[in-house]
């Protein structure tokens, strides 16, 4: 019985170390989009979004940069550090959206990578405790500006789809498991 | 037609990938027309709501299938939706180009995040074989030569 939780434990450390390129990848992709996205062309009137961005979108970049030459020089850091940088790439997310106007803002689509990276790299328990984060932050970050009814359908349809993309990684990680 | 796939999945006779395929391109009709002609309260093209339905759908071609036909797939994802958007709606103006760009962006990346994991999976299964296979051959060469007291009395089995 030890034995097989340890060799679980272990089995999820070696998920969760071979994960890590995902997660650093799909940041990446957050940082560089978010950035060129924020410096195209803002209005007048945006100038202070766009500083937020900024600031928060280079913060994560030295975080990450961190996390990546820690993979290169083969020394992947530990599951407590990759949670707490998954924590913080969620809470940019819906810091962004807040500031971009809360359901309006048309951000949220970050949150597909950040899920998928997370779903495809940690166990199951965490994958789901990180979804139901992520559901409770988007939904305080769209409750800014309160949607009306015809608006609520579609917050439901966002959230539905953000769950099937987490279960269908999980899913998937779970059947490679079972394989190897 | 899904009830006929999982069917055939629990009953361990899997449909052929070319079946799979036709399934995956009718949810991919199917949610363009949504796109384009359901608006639910907000409007069709870039308005309409249903993009998101994309992302569990390119994903999961993405963890089973092929980086080849995944990118094929995830090409045809964003071509038909570019299409339905920019006939619909245009370019529009700059927060919709941001917006699309923004949704173009992401989707590929659920495309190249899955095919990304399908290749590591693969490449740790063929790792895990190789491995397997070794410790196989060690066990047979260790099992069929004895490894102490034997052939020259000094414990040997070279000896």
């Amino acid at each position: 019985m030890l034995a097989r939780i340890s060799r679980t434990g272990t089995d999820n450390l070696n998920d969760l170390a071979n994960g890590q390129i995902v997660i650093v990848v799909a940041r990446w992709l957050l940082i560089l989009s978010g950035l060129g996205i924020s410096l195209w062309s803002p209005l007048q009137s945006d100038l202070d979004k766009v500083r937020i961005s900024l600031f928060v979108l280079l913060a994560l970049a030295a975080g990450n940069f961190y996390l990546h030459a820690q993979i290169l020089m083969r020394h992947p850091v530990g599951p407590l550090i990759v949670y707490a940088a998954s924590i913080a790439d969620i809470l940019v997310i819906s810091l962004l959206t807040v500031s971009y106007g809360g359901f309006d803002a048309r951000i949220f689509v970050f949150y597909y990578p950040a899920l998928i990276a997370f779903a495809l790299a940690f166990p199951a328990p965490v994958t789901y405790g990180f979804t139901r984060l992520l559901l409770a932050l988007y939904s305080i970050a769209s409750l800014v500006n309160l949607p009306v009814l015809p608006d609520m359908q579609v917050f439901v349809q966002r959230l539905i789809s953000l769950i099937a993309v987490a279960v269908v990684s999980n899913i998937y990680l779970h059947t490679e498991q079972q394989r190897s | 037609m899904n009830f006929s796939l999982h069917g055939r999945y629990l009953m361990q006779q899997p449909v052929n990938a070319m079946l799979v395929y036709l399934s995956s391109g009718v949810d991919l009709a199917i949610i363009t027309i949504m796109v384009a002609f359901w608006s639910e309260g907000q409007g069709i093209g870039l308005r309409s709501p249903f993009f998101v339905l994309y992302y569990p759908v390119v994903l999961a071609f993405a963890l089973v299938f092929p980086p080849r036909v995944t990118l094929r797939y995830g090409l045809a994802v964003i071509s038909v939706y570019l299409a339905a958007v920019l006939l619909i709606s245009g370019f529009g103006n700059l927060a919709d180009q941001k917006a699309l760009l923004e949704r173009l962006i992401t989707l590929a990346a659920a495309a190249g995040l899955g095919t990304y994991f399908w290749r590591m999976q693969r490449r740790r299964r063929k790792t895990g074989f190789a491995n397997a296979a070794l410790v196989r051959e060690i066990e047979t060469l260790t099992s069929s030569v004895p490894l102490a007291g034997g052939i020259g009395g000094d414990g040997l089995p070279w000896a």
